[in-house]
């Protein structure tokens, strides 16, 4: 057992292999504990949207890193630099459409999954059109991660990938197939920690190679220190492209048709906690990430150019990146003094980075394979124990296809894995980004443009990979590159030619009912928030979040309500009908225990400020403990 | 008549501006130079940032008299100027600080 790319010896790769299985044995069998989470399908799927903002945010650490991350930002790390950061910084200026656009739309509206979005919104052909782009777009993912993860395991162990895929995807289609939403969300909680602890050991491990930070930005070359790269030079990673391309369409796709992380911010207990869980992602895990992913090739780069000045550092293996896809690897392995157990430790992290993002992606297929095809069209009267056991084959089958994209990610091989990756999602998304964006904020937008959009923007973003210079006018037009070969500049050609056809023939047909769309676009989030509600009016008032209540039990109430004094009430700052936050007073669990319940009117005049009416059902519902104290929040 | 009025006037400056801007950001500092890309960035993403915070203020998905729409709302400008200035400082010590390196690999 000989590795051709990094010489490991027989007992190093025995060492790393135990390691990389023992941590996913682990994480399986920790996934599938929450299993016993899942009462009902929205359980399953959204958690019952009961998790405080930190606990999606934190997980959603390792999910926006994939096991591609490493590689593909440590190879475009080591080629540019420190511009590999420019995808990763540059997602603020969509931020005001999510946050007060998109977000409260779905979170209020109750919608389960995008295309169920574009049947509301528009009509039924809408649905389906936007279901084939939807899980292009997602298989997509799950087939490079798994390809990716197969290029490091190939380079590492010689291991052909018809081998290490199929178990690696059995062990991930085990523990989201059984545990769910709750599941993905907690292991990738863990994980998250385990891929910054491992990142964080692989840079001080090279810093410290190189004898410290002045050192290593000493030996640094000026144009790898950029945050920025050339404006249009270099067709594969320029300033204009990734505006165009990853800012603004790769931006609006990751945060608006994203299944995984929607689903991922329906588990959170409110609309403002999922803004506190965007913005904390944004400006705090993203950038962090952007350095955990690519700061070894930098320091790769650093290294080289160290050893091309003063000959290899005395101690460590000399480096030598033949192929550059195995930047990450190679580095590594020289950095960390070819010890195989911490060596071990940072591989079984890049399993981390693919199993945290392929189970979000699984859960998020198999929502769309649910929601979408077997509830509407197969088996309409299911109840929610078919649904669950459905819902497990749903994710099964995503898992399957996923690992027979791999074969077609193969035969893609001679470009970088960025050039790779951008290459497929640049043609996938931008129709379905400009009919979500016209749909959430123009009110005219109708079916026949959104249909219209979707069909002949599609065709027309392929038909470019066969004739690029359709591209050039427009590429000309906002100063981008002119060279025949346009991968980012495809999406802006997309999203162009998808906005005039759908403008087009919006403007051309008759408009839509606004009743159709109420509480479907940003000028009716009011009418949203007060169908989430169930009626009456959302309530504004400031409010306390009131610690140490205690439950007392009244079989009387109807399911789903509580009682509360009126001291607590005032406190709250809550009326009659709104929704309160009932939860376990434990910050630490996140939510795990809690549910959202209605506040009716008082039945108990002797009831205590610090006590709380509330049915035996709805208390076990909520996986309320006994004897645990509560807190209450008021929501809407 | 006066939304009409801005969203024509939106039509015709917002594409003048992303033709002419880039011409002058290049002539001025050289496509080659980190300035001309942070220009470009930080200048064609404000328009979409801040066409953004009109369109939700306008259409009152964002509502300034409530405390924790107002909250947000100056996290969001506040944040695109942290991306703004951490992005310059970056770019100015990547040019003004020494280093070793030959550049030949």
């Amino acid at each position: 057992m000989e590795s051709w790319s990094l010489n490991l010896s027989d007992t190093s790769v025995l060492v790393v292999i135990g390691v990389v299985i023992a941590y996913v044995s682990v994480i399986t069998l920790f996934g599938g504990y929450f299993a016993r989470f899942n009462k009902n399908i929205n359980d399953f799927f959204y958690s019952g949207q009961r998790f405080s903002w930190w606990l999606p945010a934190a997980s959603m650490v390792a999910t926006g890193i994939g096991s591609y991350s490493f590689l593909k930002y440590s190879e475009q790390g080591y080629n540019t630099g420190m511009s590999s950061t420019m995808s990763y910084t540059n997602d603020w200026f969509v931020l005001p459409f999510f946050l007060f656009g998109w977000l409260p739309i779905i979170y209020y509206a109750r919608i389960k999954s995008i295309p169920e979005y574009f049947h509301r919104r528009f009509n039924s052909t809408a649905r389906y059109l936007s279901l084939v782009i939807l899980l292009a777009y997602m298989l997509f993912y799950i087939g490079y991660n798994l390809f990716s993860i197969g290029v490091a395991t190939e380079g590492l162990f010689g291991i052909p990938q018809i081998w290490s895929m199929p178990i690696l995807a059995a062990f991930l289609g085990f523990y989201v197939t059984y545990g769910g939403q709750t599941a993905v969300v907690f292991t990738d909680l863990f994980q998250g920690f385990m891929l910054y602890i491992a990142g964080f050991i692989a840079l001080f491990a090279g810093v410290y190679a190189l004898g410290g930070l002045d050192q290593f930005w000493g030996w640094l070359p000026t144009t790898h220190r950029l945050p920025f790269v050339h404006l249009t030079e270099n067709y594969k990673f320029n300033t204009v492209g990734l505006f165009w391309g990853e800012a603004l369409a790769g931006s609006v796709a990751f945060a608006f048709m994203n299944q995984g992380f929607i689903m991922r911010y329906l588990t959170i207990k409110s609309v403002d906690d999922g803004r506190k869980a965007a913005v904390f992602n944004i400006l705090v895990t993203m950038p962090t990430s952007a350095l955990i992913v690519g700061g070894v090739g930098w320091i790769g780069k650093s290294l080289v150019e160290r050893q091309f000045g003063m000959g290899p550092i005395p101690g460590y293996m000399p480096i030598d990146i033949a192929n550059t896809f195995h930047t990450f690897l190679v580095v590594c392995w020289s950095t960390l003094k070819q010890n195989p157990w911490v060596f071990g430790f940072v591989i079984a992290s890049l399993m981390a980075a693919l199993m945290s993002t392929i189970d979000t992606l699984i859960n998020a297929c198999a929502a769309v394979l649910i929601y979408d095809i077997y509830k509407p069209l197969i088996s309409p009267k299911a109840n929610d124990k078919q649904l669950l056991y459905a819902a497990r084959w749903a994710s099964m089958i995503s898992t399957f296809v996923g690992l027979l994209l791999v074969i077609w990610f193969n035969k893609q091989k001679g470009g970088s894995l960025m050039e790779i990756h951008y290459k497929g999602i640049m043609v996938i998304i931008p129709a379905m980004v400009t009919v979500l964006f016209l749909g959430v904020f123009w009110k005219r937008f109708n079916s026949y443009g959104a249909c219209a959009a979707m069909i002949f923007g599609s065709m027309l973003a392929v038909a470019t990979v066969w004739f690029p210079g359709w591209i050039e006018p427009l590429s000309e037009f906002v100063s981008g590159p002119i060279n025949g070969k346009y991968i980012y500049m495809r999406a802006l050609f997309g999203i162009c030619a998808s906005a005039v056809i759908g403008i087009t023939v919006s403007l051309l047909t008759p408009a839509q009912d606004e009743n159709h769309h109420s509480g479907l676009t940003v000028w009716s989030i009011t009418d949203a928030m007060r169908a989430y509600k169930g009626g009456g009016e959302p309530n504004f008032k400031k409010g306390e979040k009131l610690r140490g209540i205690t439950a007392v039990y009244d079989n009387n109430l109807p399911e789903g309500v509580i009682c509360v004094s009126k001291n607590t009430k005032a406190k709250l700052g809550a009326d009659i009908g709104d929704i309160i936050y009932v939860s376990d007073q434990r910050e630490i669990l996140g939510g795990l225990r809690s549910d959202h319940l209605k506040i009716t009117t008082l039945v108990n005049q002797n009831l205590k400020d610090d006590e709380v009416l509330i049915h035996k059902t709805t208390f076990k519902e909520a996986y309320l403990l006994e004897g645990r104290p509560l807190s209450l929040e008021k929501m809407i | 008549m006066k939304e009409k009025k801005i969203l024509a006037l939106s039509l015709i400056v917002i594409p003048l501006f992303i033709y002419f801007f880039p011409r002058w950001v290049i002539q001025t500092f050289g496509a080659a130079s980190p300035w001309a890309s942070y220009l470009y960035q930080y200048g064609l993403g404000g328009v979409v940032f801040f066409v953004g915070i009109y369109i939700v203020l306008k259409s009152e998905a964002c509502q300034l008299s409530y405390h924790k729409h107002r909250k947000w709302f100056y996290f969001l400008i506040g944040g695109f100027f942290y991306f703004a200035i951490a992005h310059w400082v970056w770019i100015y010590l990547a040019l003004n600080t020494a280093t070793y390196s030959t550049g030949v690999n």
